[in-house]
């Protein structure tokens, strides 16, 4: 204790906090107290305007049996299943590609044109998109060029492909930030591993299969889980593509429905219960996919 | 050898595939900015052969507010980020003092806070940082200040009033100043210099901590204070680091959509997110200038992308392996 009495005064002492302090006021300010301010808020009817009245876990209770919320639940997996499924691998082919490009000048160029789209802003993207599926689209442009006239349909307005519309926005994904984390992969593998599946005769497929794909899992592992993140707090693309979740509730996504109970109908109980209820889901994903990685790595440490 | 050409040949047929698909949207937009709408309807597909400019001086009109706005909101965020959270980082990776570690991990938890979670409670926040003094009283009362009570305070300038929190208002007695955070740029800037400072620390945190320490010794011994330290040794080793962060923070808060949606009202302090959805849905049918619209509001960023490109690819994956 007297030792740390000693090193405590040949530190710096209350400089230190005086240089963390704006920080540490900022962050009290905007995250943490609107964090605690949030599981407060999930167990009161707060009505914008309004005195707060506490309900318990009543919001709980209804979310459960909210029909549009379960409907935005539905819809949030089957995107979720569209985005783990083609849309986490498709950089990855692009990533390939690129490594596999002759020369190291190629490959450089090739990876700042891909990467171009990325820095396009995303209300860009989504406008670009909502013009895609209009009636003026491409989409419907296309169909009718290759005379297959009779398959339009408002894309985003009927009930059986809006959904699947949304899910292509951004199609064929494979540009932008998970392109590069592969890449940065692939090119952290070491040559002479590389050189060993050469030798060895391993086709493109195989050494891609049992050399690249074993070496890129903590490429993979994170963008799945940015993935996960990423598109259970996603609902800037409804908003901008389908407005209100519609037609009726077939883009309808949880976020979305926060966000209207909150700044619609001016619901912020019920909204921050939303929020929370997305909160807890995502912290217990981040927990358990950690808890997975931690076991994996101590089974890894025994012998093989 | 012939069948190594061959896949090569494959190899390099699906990554144009795959260029054009992804660039076709973009292609399409700069081509349709192009066109009158006549034209668009003509000629759907190819780019047109007379350029129909007048989109472009029609979107400036529209958008050069919008715009405007968001390169001051992105750039205040930018330095306020870059400014805080390295001076944080330099006492978190190089000062010692009690706490310090208790400190680090406060910080870096808000991570863990994801942004659906506080969206509508940082609404609450910020439409609660609402105060009004009721100054005309006070200032009756200070000798001196009489032509303040009689003719009120100066007017806001034009130009100043979306950055303004402070305006003022009669209300029986005398002059309110009246500060309010809703429905001002502050409104945006303040909370997004909040949410970058958890990654940004982070990461500046891990690269302070890694510089040599004999540097700051010799420094210390040649009599430089912490703030000298910082200033003149541990800022510019970091100018690689600190470009990272600011690419990343101009990039976030020049996409973000929700938050200036739910906090701004008037449509003269509108960012470029929230003017370019206005825009696409007053000018229904005109394609070519909301398509050039969005081909101005892209610019900004694809030009400071083509300006550090190298940095850039660098950079982006900086942060992302140190799970």
């Amino acid at each position: 204790m007297r030792r740390n009495g000693r090193s405590g005064r040949s530190g710096d002492g209350w400089r230190g906090w005086l240089f963390v302090l704006p920080t540490l006021v900022l962050l009290c300010v905007f995250c943490y107290y609107p964090a605690a301010f949030a599981l407060r808020m999930a167990f009161a009817r707060w009505d914008i305007g309004g005195q707060p009245q506490w309900v318990g876990a009543a919001h709980f209770v209804t979310l459960m049996r909210d029909p549009v919320f379960i409907a935005g639940a539905k819809n949030l997996l089957r995107l979720l299943a569209f985005a783990l499924c083609v849309g986490l691998w498709m950089p990855l082919l692009a990533a390939e590609l690129i490594f596999h490009a002759a020369t190291e000048r190629r490959r450089y160029l090739l990876r700042a044109v891909f990467v171009v789209p990325m820095v396009v802003p995303l209300i860009v993207v989504w406008l670009v998109w909502r013009g895609i599926y209009s009636d003026a689209g491409a989409v419907t442009a296309f169909l009718e060029l290759v005379g297959k006239g009779h398959w339009i349909r408002g894309w985003l307005s009927d009930p059986d492909t809006a959904l699947g519309a949304l899910m292509f926005v951004g199609f064929p994904f494979v540009s932008g930030f998970p392109m590069l984390i592969y890449y940065a992969g692939l090119s952290n593998i070491s040559e002479s591993v590389l050189d060993a599946a050469r030798i060895d005769g391993a086709s493109t497929l195989g050494a891609f299969r049992h050399v690249h794909l074993p070496m890129i899992r903590p490429q993979v592992r994170l963008l799945a889980i940015l993935t996960v993140l990423g598109v259970v707090q996603g609902y800037e693309a409804v908003y901008v593509l389908t407005g209100d979740g519609g037609p009726g509730y077939c883009t309808m996504v949880p976020g979305l429905y926060m966000y209207q109970n909150g700044f619609s109908y001016g619901k912020m109980g019920y909204a921050s219960a939303i929020g929370l209820v997305m909160f807890v889901a995502i912290l217990a994903f981040t927990l358990g996919v950690q808890r997975y990685l931690r076991g994996e790595a101590e089974e890894g440490r025994g012998p093989r | 050898m012939r069948r190594r050409a061959a896949s090569s040949m494959a190899r390099v047929c699906l990554l144009a595939v795959l260029g054009f698909l992804a660039f076709f949207p973009f292609l399409f937009m700069v081509s349709t900015s192009m066109k009158s709408i006549p034209e668009f309807y003509r000629n759907y597909w190819l780019p047109s052969m007379h350029p129909h400019w007048v989109n472009y001086a029609e979107a400036w009109r529209e958008v050069r507010g919008y715009l405007g706005n968001s390169i001051v909101v992105s750039s205040v965020s930018v330095a306020g980020v870059l400014v805080f959270s390295s001076l944080a980082a330099f006492a978190l990776g190089r000062m010692r003092f009690r706490g310090r570690q208790a400190l680090y991990y406060a910080i870096i938890a808000v991570l863990m806070i994801p942004p659906i979670l506080t969206l509508v409670p940082t609404f609450m926040v910020v439409r609660g940082m609402d105060i009004s003094l009721p100054v005309g009283e006070w200032a009756g009362r200070v000798p001196g200040l009489g032509r303040l009570v009689a003719e009120g305070p100066p007017a806001v300038p034009r130009w100043a009033a979306a950055f303004s929190s402070l305006s003022s208002w009669y209300a029986g007695a005398g002059w309110h100043l009246h500060f309010r955070l809703l429905d001002t740029l502050w409104a945006l800037i303040l909370p997004y210099i909040a949410g970058g400072q958890a990654f940004s620390v982070f990461i500046l945190t891990t690269f302070f901590r890694t510089m040599p320490g004999d540097l700051f010794d010799s420094a210390a011994i040649d009599g430089a204070s912490r703030l000298r330290q910082y200033r003149y040794l541990a800022l510019p080793l970091a100018k690689p680091v600190l470009g990272t962060v600011a690419m990343i923070t101009a990039l976030g808060t020049w996409n973000n959509f929700i938050w200036p949606l739910v906090t701004i009202s008037t449509p003269g302090r509108s960012v470029i997110t929230t003017g370019l959805l206005m825009f696409g849905s007053e000018y229904g049918g005109r394609y070519g200038a909301m398509a050039a619209g969005q081909v101005i509001a892209s610019l900004p960023l694809v030009v400071m992308f083509l300006l550090a490109t190298r940095v850039f690819l660098r950079g982006m994956t900086a942060g992302a392996f140190k799970m």
